[in-house]
């Protein structure tokens, strides 16, 4: 018969859950055509459009790993319901909150993969702290994207428009906002970590990027929030899959 | 002592849809065959015993404890469930082997027992072809094995059989009885009669999401006295032999038919067991022949259903 479960199974079960999982989407073809595609977009950035290394470093970490995170994390639940799959962990002696956790960051390892190595190169032009910062902003960025997408992807039936509604118009417009209002982007926070002071409008003039240190703590709490919220809910919802 | 599985007052709604209405059901050890028309509950019923669904009212307990709320009950649970859906790029034995780990078998515990259930299915052979190239049937039984390979106390099937050949059919028909016969609590639901009357004689039937009935085959049947049995007898002097019949007090008609068969009409089936034979023996008459088409799941199901 099944024998008892061991002290710390929830997390040794999605530790594994986890592997299994990142192994799994690493492979898939979406992944391997995403990768494809922001190579050939930074190639052609840096030598056909010849950008600065700090716009390189605004893109990677402001640009992509929001809109790849966007991608990979909004599908993290939904991509089981649709495949039906989702019964199988389930039915599981694990707790959910403790199966989705390891399912968002399945997701978002691969985008940081491709994100942060990219960052630290770019970076890496300018100079090592540099190189350093703009990869943990873009780790960061990943995982707090990654988790809030994921989150809405829950929430809301068509998340890949809420998302690029919220990267395009709320969070590259919002940020510039010079105090508090700029302070509730996640991007911010992200220039913050990477020590970017991006090219503003006239009237943002006195924008300042939020310190190292607070950026990081603000990014990983929001990470942790998101992650704890979509955890309650999946522990909380039932899932009707249909025929 | 604690039913494995147990339902109290169990009622479901889906939007304006009522899928469960007030279900009372314990079940034990054994195999307990699961039966309704499409849409009566029985899916859903399932989902609640899996902790897959929470009830709007009442309680669903999995070895006494809440399946939905309290997760790690589910270790003593295998789950067959009914869509042919899987993770599409794996291989049989690494399918299993993956699920089977979330119940904290270590690698190399989760690959053996993943091998063991795929063997105990007929499937060892294709243990390492990809999910995707394998046939309906073969994807049924890697559903089967990934339910079993933990060696759960209670296994759910929601149509285990679909798909499956008939050679495949027989073997999980006599697999369902062994898990069954290991003491196991084992739940099929199917709409295939007479495969499920193979696996077993305890019976839960439900209707609009009500439960209509639960227990032996027979004894439910019997106790649809309103509905008489018809018993078909091959005997020689047939005339003689049902002039004979119709003095027996439960014995309500007996008509001859055009092949010479004899189709006896009683309210008492297990009376009439004893006494048709007793009276055809006084007489001196051999009888070659004796069956009853009302005795069987078909009918009572068709009685139930109707």
């Amino acid at each position: 018969m099944a024998p008892k479960l061991p002290a710390g199974h929830d997390a040794r079960a999605a530790w594994f859950w986890l592997c299994f999982h990142l192994k799994r989407n690493l492979a898939k073809k979406a992944y391997r055509n995403w990768a494809l595609l922001v190579v050939l977009a930074l190639l052609v950035l840096a030598f056909g459009a010849r950008l600065r290394a700090s716009q390189m470093g605004e893109f990677v970490v402001g640009f992509v790993s929001g809109l790849m995170a966007l991608f990979f994390g909004s599908a993290t639940m939904r991509e089981e319901i649709e495949d039906q799959t989702l019964t199988y962990a389930f039915s599981r002696p694990v707790g959910r909150a403790w199966l989705y956790a390891a399912r968002v960051l399945a997701s978002g390892l691969p985008v940081a993969v491709l994100t942060v190595p990219a960052a630290f190169l770019v970076g890496g032009s300018i100079g090592p702290q540099t190189a350093t910062r703009f990869a943990i902003a873009a780790a960061l960025a990943t995982l707090t994207y990654t988790g809030l997408f994921a989150l809405v992807g829950q929430l809301i039936k068509w998340p890949a428009w809420f998302g690029l509604a919220f990267l395009l118009l709320w969070e590259n417009s919002v940020y510039q906002v010079p105090g508090f209002l700029g302070r509730i982007t996640i991007l911010s926070h992200v220039y913050g970590v990477a020590g970017l002071r991006p090219d503003l409008a006239a009237w943002a003039n006195t924008w300042e990027a939020p310190p190292f240190v607070v950026a990081v703590v603000v990014l990983l709490g929001v990470t942790t929030a998101t992650l704890w919220l979509g955890g309650q809910l999946v522990r909380r919802r039932e899932f009707v899959l249909t025929r | 002592m604690t039913p494995m599985l147990e339902a109290r007052g169990v009622s479901k709604m889906f939007g304006q849809v009522r899928a469960l209405n007030e279900i009372d059901l314990s079940l034990g050890g054994g195999v307990t065959g699961l039966l309704g028309p499409n849409g009566s509950g029985k899916s859903t019923l399932l989902k609640l015993f899996a902790g897959q669904l929470l009830p709007d009212t009442g309680a669903v307990r999995l070895q006494g404890r809440d399946p939905f709320h309290d997760p790690h009950v589910l270790r003593d649970l295998g789950l067959c469930p009914e869509q042919d859906k899987f993770y599409e790029d794996l291989t049989g034995v690494r399918f299993i082997e993956a699920l089977t780990r979330l119940h904290g078998f270590s690698a190399r515990d989760a690959q053996a027992r993943a091998k063991e259930a795929l063997d105990r299915v007929g499937m060892a052979e294709y243990a390492h072809k990809r999910l995707r190239e394998m046939s309906r049937g073969m994807r049924q039984r890697t559903k089967i094995a990934q339910a079993i390979a933990h060696d759960p106390p209670v296994v759910l099937l929601d149509e285990p059989l679909t798909g499956a050949d008939p050679v495949a059919r027989a073997d999980l028909i006599a697999l369902v009885r062994a898990l069954g016969a290991e003491g196991r609590c084992v739940v099929v639901s199917s709409h295939v009669l007479h495969e499920v009357e193979a696996m077993t004689h305890a019976v839960v039937f439900i209707r609009y999401g009500r439960l209509r009935a639960h227990g032996d085959i027979l004894r439910l049947r019997a106790r649809l006295s309103d509905r008489p049995y018809r018993i078909r007898l091959q005997v020689e002097r047939g005339r003689e032999v049902a002039g004979r019949l119709l003095h027996l007090p439960h014995v309500r008609r007996a008509e001859i038919l055009e092949d010479g068969a004899i189709e006896v009409t009683t309210t008492d089936l297990w009376s009439a067991a004893g006494d048709i034979p007793a009276a055809a023996s006084e007489l001196g008459v051999v009888v070659c022949g004796f069956s009853s088409p009302d005795a069987d799941l078909e009918s009572l199901y068709r009685y139930l259903v109707s």
